[in-house]
Formats: C-alpha cells, structure tokens, sequence
C-alpha cells in the first residue's frame, strides 16, 4: 500500500463533500437566527421608541403647559387638550436673537400615522420669559388623524395602534371610546397591563366604580401586581 | 515483526477454496435445496445469482461432500472448444483416454449415455455458464434427456442476459435456485466467522456494529466485494500498523478506514 497519502487526501475531500449539505444548513440556520434576532429586536425597540417619545412630549407639555400665555387671539382662543400633545407638534424654532437651543429638536417627532394638515386648529406660542427662544406649537384635533389610524389598524392589527387609540381617547376624556380601543389591544395581547388599566379606569370613569374594582381584584390575584395594587387604592380612594 | 493485520488482510483473499466456506443461514438453506434437488429425477437445475453470491463455493462444497457417496464432477471454468469439452466429458463416462488423433462423435456420445441409463447416474456441476454457446447449450441438453447425466447448470444472472428465459433452456430446467446477496446480519456472521475460523478474535471483536453497517451499505451484502473491501481495510489497518501506529485504534475499525478502502475500491466517490 504505497498510496495512503493521496487516499487520505481523497478522503479529506471526500468528508468534506459528504458534510457540505449540514455546513450549508448550519449556516442559512446561523444567518436566520441572527435576521430573526436583529428583526425582534428592531420590533421591540421601535415600541420603546415610541412610547419614550410620548411621554418626553407629554412631560414638555406639561412644563410648558404652566407657561404658556393665551394665544395669540386673532384666530380665537382654544385650550390645548393634553391628550393631543403627542398627536401631532408642528413646531417653527425662530431664532429672535444670535442663539438657538439645540435641545428643541429632541421635540421635532414626526409621527407618520397622522396626516399633516395644511391649517392648524391650534396655534400656541410659547417664548420664555428672557425672550431668547421662541417656540411655536401647532397641534389639532381633527378627528380624521384618529380616523386614520383607526382605518390603520383595521388593515394591520398593530396592537401599537390600538394602544394608542385607548390612551388617546382616555386622555382626550372619551371613556367609551377608550374602553373599547383597550378591549381591541387586551384582545390582542392578553398581558398588556397597560391597556388593562386603561380599560379599567375607563369602566371606573363610565360610572361602573364597582366592576372595575372587581375586574381588577381578579387581576390583582392573578398577578399581585404592584401597579395594580396602587391603581386599586386610587380607585377606592377615589383619585381617578 | 508481521504486523496483526497481515493475517487478517489474508483471510478475506478471495477465493473458491473449500475451506474457506462459511456456514450462514442461507447458504445452508441453499445446500439443502440443491442436495434435496439433485436426489429428485430431474435431469437439469439451474442454480443463479448474481456474481459474488456464492454459487461457485456452493458447488466445490456439494462436489467436495458428495464426491464419495456419488459420481459428480465439476467443471470451473467452461472449455475453450467445443471439442475439448467432449473429449473431458469423454474422459468422465469411460474413464479412458481419448485416442490421438480422434474426436468425440456427438451421437456416439448419446447412445453412450442411452446404455448407461439405470447402471450409473452421472451428475456434472458446470460452472460459468453463461459462457457456454447456445449450440454447446443445445448439445448439453440432448445429454441430459439421456438421464443418465444429470446436469447444475450455474450461471451469472445480470440484466441483459437472462438465459432461463431462452425458450429452448427454460422448458427443460426442471428446478431453479436462486442465490442472493447477503442480509446484513448475514454478512457480519460471515465476517467474525472467516476472522475466528483463522482465530483472529481480536480483530472480529474490532468491527462494530456501525462498521458492518457502512460495510454492507458499500458492498450490498456481496461476498466478493466483501471480501475485496475487508481486504483493502486490513491492507490499509496494515500500513498504519507499521508505519504509523498513532493514526490507528487497535480497539475498533474506524470508520475512516473503511471509507478509505471504499474509495479506493470506488464504492463512493469524492
């Protein structure tokens, strides 16, 4: 047996053939996990995102809210309903003086489910006191923004639309409404607690006090939850 | 110092030696069948396979144990002529000599074998035949309507020649048995039992189960090429030993060995 060495060499290549089909799985295995990885990871973020962007604008708005002087009366005087803060901000940064305050983009959120409306409803102005800065706030409440991304969320089913459907209407004071855009999200993702307590503070709202104390004790024993618990005490005390 | 795998690479020389034959299952069952076969008034028994099933083996081993109890012989290899296949059988049925210069006249020959019908019963294992011509063919069975000779016609059975099907054969044979490849527990009892035939324990004990596996997925339970691809293993076990020790487990075959041998012997390819 003189040729050992090329029939080593031919079983080398002959293994390697023989695995090539579980090296090409393993691959297209390798590369799926890490599309589906970065994919679920991208999802969740974008839900952060978001929810981290309502409330930075619902807290500027709050801040401000203190402020900020009667408009401007020539297109006559309408409060700002909080609940549209995080609907829609058209903002103009004038730049009065030499200095611009870099930090306002952070406000600058385009959010795409609503459509830009050529005239504002409502116009506010702010400009702090050492005049430097003067910031406008355009916002609306056309119900069609809401329309829209009611007409949205019946083509996809994004739970992040239904989310925001309840919390909007919650704000905005229309229980009913509210009621039933947390029954859609819950529908869609049964531990949502976020949308758990909107609808329960939206039945305590209509005037069901005792079912919704009910509907979150059941909860409360099934999860002990801490939020529960606290939003449970505000409903007996009567805070909500 | 003869490594220990010189003696084992030597077993599986392929061959048609008598004591070389392994009882299995089935080629005892195949014994049986032919003896029981040849003890019925027939006058012709085709035994077929394909090549490497074992038929050659089969017939030394009738021949060899009945050899004293019966008047058989065997041909292994068809005669190149004709005429020199008349003046062997001639040799055979008067225990003489054919005179120089003279040849075996066909009719003489069947009236021959006409007078011995009830004094003796000749019987002629012919090996290889799907060598023999149809006219030979032809010629053989007018000897066997003798019935005084009785012929086991063996014969390779492959796709594109199907003798039995030849019209002027098939009404004449009179019993058909039919070798095949071996299973795979066949095969492993083959195996251990040519290596502890030669007490080479060790090395049978050596071959795994998943050894015999890949063994009989590469020859298909055929006894030559088992024999030609244990052979090349040992040959390859061989080397190592004495070249390379550190690339060989004494405990067990590896089944890099036996891919190797495989590949070499082109049962796979790279």
């Amino acid at each position: 047996m003189y040729d050992i060495k090329p029939l080593e060499n031919d079983w080398k290549k002959y293994k390697l053939k023989k695995r090539k089909p579980l090296y090409v799985f393993i691959v297209i295995v390798f590369f799926s996990s890490i599309l589906l990885y970065i994919y679920l990871l991208n999802s969740s973020k974008g839900f952060t995102i978001f929810d981290k962007f309502s409330k930075q604008i619902d807290n500027f708005s709050k801040s401000k809210s203190n402020s900020v002087q009667a408009p401007s009366n020539s297109q006559g005087s309408i409060l700002i309903n909080s609940s549209l803060n995080n609907l829609e901000l058209y903002e103009t940064i004038e730049v009065r003086r030499e200095q611009t305050i870099n930090s306002s983009t952070e406000l600058l959120v385009d959010i795409p489910i609503l459509d830009v409306e050529e005239t504002p409803l409502i116009e506010s102005s702010v400009s702090k006191s050492k005049g430097k800065v003067h910031l406008d706030i355009f916002e609306t409440t056309s119900v069609t923004a809401y329309e829209d991304v009611e007409r949205r969320f019946r083509q996809s089913g994004d739970i992040d639309d239904a989310l925001f459907l309840a919390k909007s209407y919650y704000k905005k004071g229309d229980f009913e409404k509210s009621e039933y855009w947390a029954l859609e999200t819950n529908k869609l993702n049964s531990s949502s607690e976020e949308s758990f307590f909107i609808f329960v503070k939206s039945k305590a709202k209509l005037g069901n006090m005792n079912e919704a104390v009910a509907i979150l004790n059941s909860y409360l024993n099934r999860t002990n939850s801490h939020e529960a618990r606290t939003l449970l005490n505000e409903l007996k005390n009567g805070k909500i | 110092m003869k490594s220990r795998y010189t003696a084992a690479k030597n077993v599986f020389v392929d061959s048609i030696d008598i004591d070389d034959y392994i009882e299995l299952d089935s080629s005892v069952s195949a014994y049986q069948q032919l003896q029981h076969s040849m003890d019925k008034p027939l006058k012709m028994i085709l035994l077929f396979g394909r090549p490497g099933t074992g038929k050659s083996i089969l017939l030394n081993r009738i021949q060899e144990k009945l050899k004293h109890q019966r008047e058989i012989y065997y041909f292994d290899t068809p005669a190149p002529t004709e005429r020199e296949f008349f003046q062997k059988l001639f040799k055979l049925l008067t225990q003489k000599d054919l005179p120089q210069n003279t040849e075996v006249n066909f009719s003489a020959l069947i009236d021959f074998c006409k007078n011995l019908r009830g004094k003796r019963e000749i019987i002629l294992l012919l090996d290889e035949a799907q060598m023999y011509s149809g006219e030979m063919m032809e010629k053989i069975r007018l000897l066997s309507d003798t019935r005084a000779v009785k012929f086991v016609v063996s014969l390779h059975k492959t796709e594109d020649e199907d003798l039995i099907a030849k019209e002027h054969f098939q009404s004449r044979i009179w019993e058909v048995i039919e070798l095949k490849n071996a299973t795979k527990e066949d095969q492993t009892a083959y195996i251990h039992k040519k290596l502890l035939k030669k007490n080479l324990f060790e090395i049978a004990n050596s071959i795994k189960g998943k050894n015999m596996k890949l063994i009989h997925k590469c020859t298909k339970g055929n006894y030559r090429e088992c024999n030609k691809l244990l052979f090349t293993i040992f040959e390859i076990c061989e080397y190592y030993d004495e070249n390379e020790p550190s690339k060989i487990n004494y405990s067990h075959v590896s089944q890099q060995i036996i891919e190797m041998a495989a590949l070499k012997l082109g049962y796979i390819d790279v």
